[in-house]
């Protein structure tokens, strides 16, 4: 190997050496100041994500898209019309869909009282360890251990992390999270596995058909319902599959409640 | 410049994208360059997206601390070999 090809190999590599060094000392700094590295990401990417998140909606629900080439042939006067009759529908629009998802909620609000009603500010498809970031925090009385309502009283995790401004919800259907439930008067362990499915291990003789309501232990609160009973004439134990009732991805609101 | 587009996208992609998609990204900048960004990605995940728990302080699935982290060094330092083959 020449003195060039020996150049410009280890000078990458002292790079990566300092980077996993530099990686090691903001863990450590990470760990030992209780997660102060961690809620200043997270509070960094929230603001991040509220922007994004906002100007999503307001592209969605402008028509901007669509509405281009009919403006193009239209004079000046109208098109300044259309253009200020636009705004006010897009900020219609997204205040209507805000409106509506939190009206969903007061149902849930006269029963758990002392929650708080929040944004879901991160994609639920984006976290590898199935969790979602809610746009309220410890400023706003959401603590660990707080159930979170999504419309319709359907519980779709429980706060797991708080920061002052966000919080880190784990999701009760990410994969091998264990969570108590209850079936008809049953109580059952279901276990998460991913892609808004879980499964519970049910005796042989106790009856469960599919649609059957399974409710999050201790609460009046919907988990999710029956989708498959998995049963062999030889099984002393059969499976349930467990499916939400919604598409996780489509909430906009949920509500932290204290459990 | 391919590699400040593949960061970039992977950045982004913590964001926005199923977790496989930064997975993918982190192992193709992997393979060709000697890419120290996919450390600090790997942080930015855990950071972001993984449960701190009481008493079981940085535990990520099946106990494991810091996976994305860990996956991250692995790519970054077992593919050098591989790369460093590669360029020669």
């Amino acid at each position: 190997m020449n003195s060039f090809q020996r150049h410009n190999t280890r000078r990458p590599t002292k790079a990566l050496f300092a980077v996993t060094v530099l990686a090691a000392v903001v863990v450590s700094i990470d760990i030992f100041s209780g997660g102060a590295v961690r809620s200043f990401a997270r509070t960094s990417v929230a603001a991040i994500l509220q922007v994004t998140n906002s100007a999503q909606n307001r592209i969605f629900s402008s028509d901007i898209f669509s509405s281009r080439a009919a403006l193009r042939n239209e004079n000046e006067a109208l098109r300044e019309e259309v253009r200020a009759l636009t705004t006010l529908k897009t900020e219609n629009t997204v205040l209507r869909a805000e409106n509506t998802a939190l009206k969903g909620l007061i149902t849930v609000a006269s029963e758990y009282e002392g929650g708080i009603s929040t944004r879901i500010i991160s994609r639920a498809t984006a976290s590898p360890y199935g969790t979602v970031m809610l746009g309220a925090g410890s400023d706003d009385a959401v603590a660990v251990g707080d159930i979170v309502v999504a419309p319709g009283e359907v519980v779709i995790g429980i706060v797991a992390d708080v920061d002052s401004s966000q919080s880190l919800v784990q999701l009760f259907f990410a994969p091998g999270v264990q969570t108590d439930v209850r079936v008809g008067e049953e109580a059952f362990v279901a276990e998460g596995r991913g892609s808004q499915n879980a499964t519970i291990e049910v005796p042989r003789g106790i009856s469960i058909v599919e649609g059957d309501p399974v409710y999050l232990a201790g609460s009046p609160f919907l988990l999710g319902y029956v989708e498959h009973a998995a049963l062999k004439p030889v099984d002393a134990i059969y499976t349930i599959y467990i499916g939400m009732p919604f598409n996780i991805s489509s909430l906009s609101f949920v509500r932290a409640v204290r459990r | 410049m391919v590699r400040i587009i593949l960061a970039v996208s992977a950045y982004a992609s913590v964001l926005f994208a199923p977790p496989w998609v930064p997975l993918i990204i982190a192992g193709v900048l992997a393979l060709r360059f000697s890419a120290w960004e996919i450390i600090p990605l790997g942080i930015l995940i855990d950071f972001l997206y993984l449960p701190h728990t009481e008493g079981d302080v940085f535990n990520g699935p099946w106990g494991i601390p810091f996976p994305a982290t860990l996956i991250a060094l692995v790519l970054a330092w077992g593919f050098e070999p591989i790369r460093r083959q590669w360029m020669r």
